[in-house]
């Protein structure tokens, strides 16, 4: 692709995920360093948040008070995992990511890796859902330095039910794909369809506490609200 | 997307008429029509061509039916095996596999399945390719795991897992256990241990007809497991898959110049209701790391100790 500078997109994910900053500081970095070095893609990822947005993507998505649907899925080790199990020791965290090539994801989870001691400290446990199979959650988790389970949502099947699945257009595939990423290896699909990067906090009882959805996959749900949402929700002790 | 949105337009596509399509999903036509726009409106395109009496899908609705279909079929797999999880109905599954897969590969699956479905009742077929194709034809198998079948069915949907890779199987005392690399043109006049319509064989006689090389004789043995005993007896060399346990007094070694690989898929017919535990199993396969198994490309030689 002739407007994309990989060199300085690496260096620019690279500082990015160094930055000592707050999370919405470092995505718009990385917004700001994909502007200088592939114009293109900011264009594509500006008209796909507002195409969604008008379309209303994401405004079904479990809310707050609601209780989240339940999944069994299985973690980066092939082991099945279900919500229900996870539930009956921990506040559960789940957080929707599209995949360990994405630049925003990346940034995403290592933020969440840097607040993972307090998210157990107050008695929660972390999830990581992608549409990626093992070998890419395995490299996902390895990059994220995070300890929690990576799960992989098969074919973007849960996502979907919760209203979180986007199919991409020609353009974005076209871009995904002089870029070097190979989704159908990554999906073992040939969908081209990726969730929405939402956040859902829940409580004790399964129901949601805390939430983000933005169809604007370059934003993510502020550290501090999610730790403010897990103190909040529901007794800190655990069910006997 | 919304699941109601894909569940409308997957109707629509099926009997291209809104109002037959509204009756089937029980909503009305004014809502399917509404559903369907702004679905158009999501993906970027219009799925239909509306004409006065005929409804079509466009190119783009044609091109985005697989996914949705797939993504769609997923979100009710999740579903079912999320209300079936740990629970204790009855479960049988009929899993066909060839000869070459080694069950050891499955073990961490099945274990899963077993944790899945506590009641769940495993049959394993091993069969030729042209076995598993027509058994599951017939419907006798939900699933199959072998190398590329014979038949071209149009309902066979093929999922590939990883490459098998098959090398020699040699009794120490032999010549060619004595080198420390074998090449194709060792082989020549070597008599050959292998199963009937072994592709293999085909190859490597063509390789050596190539090199001038006198053409390989062979023994022919239809099951696998029989292979070992014979290249015990010094009958000759076997074909056989790197990753299968074999016995500690033989080698199994790759030939340096000619790579036997065959790619390992799994199999389910479409249009076929699948059970839970099938279609379970299928995704724990697709999901699985096969990096391990294909990590052994690198080895020349292996040992069981």
């Amino acid at each position: 692709m002739s407007n994309l500078n990989a060199e300085g997109i690496d260096d620019c994910e690279r500082r990015c995920l160094e930055m000592a900053a707050p999370l919405a500081e470092r995505l718009a970095a990385m917004t700001e360093g994909l502007r200088q070095f592939a114009p293109k893609y900011v264009e594509l990822a500006d008209q796909m948040a507002a195409r969604l947005r008008a379309a209303g993507t994401g405004l079904n998505a479990p809310k707050v008070g609601d209780t989240m649907p339940p999944f069994v899925l299985p973690d980066e080790t092939g082991r099945l995992t279900s919500l229900d199990e996870l539930s009956r020791t921990h506040r559960i965290i789940i957080a929707f990511h599209r995949g360990h090539w994405c630049s925003f994801c990346q940034i995403n989870a290592d933020a969440l890796s840097r607040i993972e001691g307090r998210i157990e400290a107050a008695g929660g446990r972390l999830v990581i859902v992608t549409p990626e199979i093992q070998k890419y959650n395995r490299r996902f988790k390895a990059l994220s330095k995070l300890r929690t389970l990576f799960l992989t949502d098969l074919d973007s099947g849960y996502a979907l039910s919760l209203d979180l699945a986007v199919r991409t257009t020609d353009a974005e595939r076209r871009f995904m794909t002089d870029a070097g990423w190979e989704f159908s290896a990554f999906q073992d699909n040939q969908n081209w369809i990726l969730p929405i990067p939402a956040t859902f906090v829940l409580g004790l009882d399964g129901r949601v506490v805390g939430r983000f959805v933005d169809p604007d996959y370059r934003r993510r749900m502020d550290v501090d609200d999610l730790l403010a949402a897990l103190k909040d929700g529901g007794d800190p002790g655990l069910p006997v | 997307m919304e699941i109601q949105q894909i569940r409308y337009f997957l109707a629509l596509a099926d009997m291209l008429n809104f109002t037959a399509a509204a009756a089937a999903c029980n909503v009305s036509q004014p809502a399917l029509s509404r559903a369907i726009s702004q679905l158009e409106a999501e993906l970027g395109g219009a799925l239909f061509r509306r004409e006065r009496k005929l409804t079509h899908l466009t190119d783009f609705g044609r091109a985005v039916l697989p996914s949705l279909k797939g993504c769609y079929d997923s979100t009710l797999a999740a579903k079912e095996l999320a209300r079936n999880f740990h629970k204790k109905g009855h479960a049988p599954l009929c899993l066909a596999l060839s000869y070459s897969m080694e069950i050891g590969l499955l073990s961490p699956i099945l274990t899963e399945l077993g944790r899945a479905f506590p009641n769940i009742e495993i049959r394993v077929v091993r069969g030729s390719i042209d076995e598993i194709a027509l058994r599951m034809r017939n419907g006798e198998s939900e699933v199959a795991i072998a190398e590329p079948l014979s038949d071209d069915w149009d309902r066979i949907d093929a999922r590939k897992l990883f490459d098998q890779e098959f090398g020699l199987l040699i009794n120490r005392s032999h010549r060619l256990a004595h080198l420390n690399r074998i090449e194709a043109v060792d082989l020549a006049d070597e008599r050959m241990l292998v199963r009937p319509n072994c592709g293999f064989l085909a190859a490597l006689q063509g390789r050596l007809q190539d090199l001038g090389a006198p053409a390989l004789r062979k023994h022919e043995v239809s099951q696998m497991d029989d292979v070992p005993g014979l290249v015990e007896a010094n009958l000759g060399l076997g074909i056989w898959p790197v990753d299968r346990i074999f016995r500690a007094d033989l080698l199994a070694t790759q030939i340096d110049d000619f790579l036997m690989t065959s790619a390992i898929q799994v199999y389910t017919v479409h249009g076929r209701g699948q059970s839970v535990a099938a279609r379970t199993l299928v995704n724990l396969l697709r999901s699985a790391d096969w990096t391990g198994v294909l990590g052994s490309a690198g080895r020349k030689v292996g040992f069981v100790a």
